[in-house]
């Protein structure tokens, strides 16, 4: 269930720790670690949320599962 | 249960603890009187039923508990893991109950007494957070 | 209702397990009952028709882990939510009265079977507040 995403680097490009972004996200601090990590895909609605807190398209931030680079699960 | 610090807990999670507390305290106040009651004095049956059911009331408020807090619980990770601790219990247990009850109906084992079917579930999920707070991750910040 | 793939896989894994129950079971009960047993010989004879029906709960998760259609998926997630309350909570109401001498003990294995009504339940509930239900 390993979703890359660029969250991490986003992040850390603006200077934020996770809790940070947990804040402004209204969620907790382990799910930053969750999703950041590929733990744990976000809900629709949560990932609009990132989307629009990094002011970019969904598909900047989260690779698309079916055009990973590696076709292994 | 959720987390090692106060801090950590998200607010459902803490709302759930409260009423947990409280309901472990009412049971613990509602009990031994009962008991004692049974034990020293002859009680009808209905009296009985009644005692019983409000015995049993206090520990059907935590797992209702349980379903409120994950309806209120925002933060959605923690209701995955919540849910799936939750179906990893309910597993262990009934995988233990139908063990036990073929060793009871063969003779093996003694029957006891179904309510510590639940038993076996809390403590199941007490252990779950156990192994949280001692196998948390460790995170850069 | 069409079959999902992994519904199909999770039904024969039902199936072979029901099989594997009764080929278990038989064998034992007709040694208990003349009194064949002894010892280790009787615990492993009576555990050994457990394991199946311990198989099934496992192949549900399994499922529930399969299912690629999370809307189906989230409906059994609450069916057995559900299944789990009820028969948590009998369990206890029972056990209560039990303890009180009301009535008699129970196998504990009948447990299961409370669970599963439990899950007609939960879809009953699934239909009452969200509008659908999933045959199981």
């Amino acid at each position: 269930m390993l979703m890359e995403n660029r969250l991490r680097v986003l992040r850390a490009e603006r200077g934020w720790s996770q809790q940070d972004l947990a804040e402004r996200l209204e969620v907790s601090r382990q799910s930053v670690n969750a999703i950041e990590t590929g733990k744990y895909d976000p809900s629709l609605p949560l990932a609009f949320r990132v989307a629009e807190l990094f002011a970019m398209p969904i598909e900047d931030i989260f690779v698309s599962p079916s055009r990973r680079s590696s076709k292994a699960i | 249960m959720f987390a090692a610090k106060q801090g950590d807990m998200t607010p459902a999670q803490r709302a759930h603890t409260r009423r947990v507390l409280w309901l472990f305290l009412a049971y613990a106040v509602i009990l031994p009187p009962l008991i004692w009651l049974r034990a020293h004095r002859h009680i009808s049956d209905l009296l009985l039923m009644i005692m019983a059911t409000a015995a049993a009331i206090p520990v059907l408020g935590i797992f209702a508990s349980w379903g409120r807090y994950l309806s209120d619980e925002r933060d959605e990770y923690h209701q995955a893991m919540t849910l799936r601790r939750m179906a990893v219990a309910t597993n262990a247990t009934m995988g233990a109950a139908v063990v036990w009850g073929f060793l009871q109906a063969f003779g093996v084992m003694p029957l006891v007494e179904a309510y510590w079917i639940p038993f076996v579930w809390v403590v199941i999920q007490g252990f779950n957070g156990c192994i949280a707070f001692f196998g948390r991750d460790r995170d850069a910040a | 209702m069409p079959w999902t793939p992994a519904a199909k896989r999770y039904n024969l894994r039902i199936i072979g397990l029901s099989l594997l129950y009764g080929a278990f079971l038989i064998p034992a009960v007709y040694a208990f009952k003349h009194h064949l047993l002894h010892g280790a010989a009787a615990w492993i004879a009576a555990i050994l028709p457990a394991l199946p029906i311990v198989g099934i709960f496992g192949a549900m998760g399994r499922y529930l882990v399969e299912e690629r259609d999370e809307y189906v998926r989230m409906l059994l997630v609450r069916q057995s939510l559900w299944a789990s309350g009820f028969a948590l909570s009998l369990a206890t109401v029972w056990g209560f009265l039990e303890n009180f001498e009301l009535v008699g003990h129970v196998d504990a294995y009948y447990i299961t079977c409370v669970w599963f009504f439990g899950l007609g339940i939960g879809s009953i509930m699934n239909r009452v507040t969200i509008g659908a239900a999933v045959q199981c």
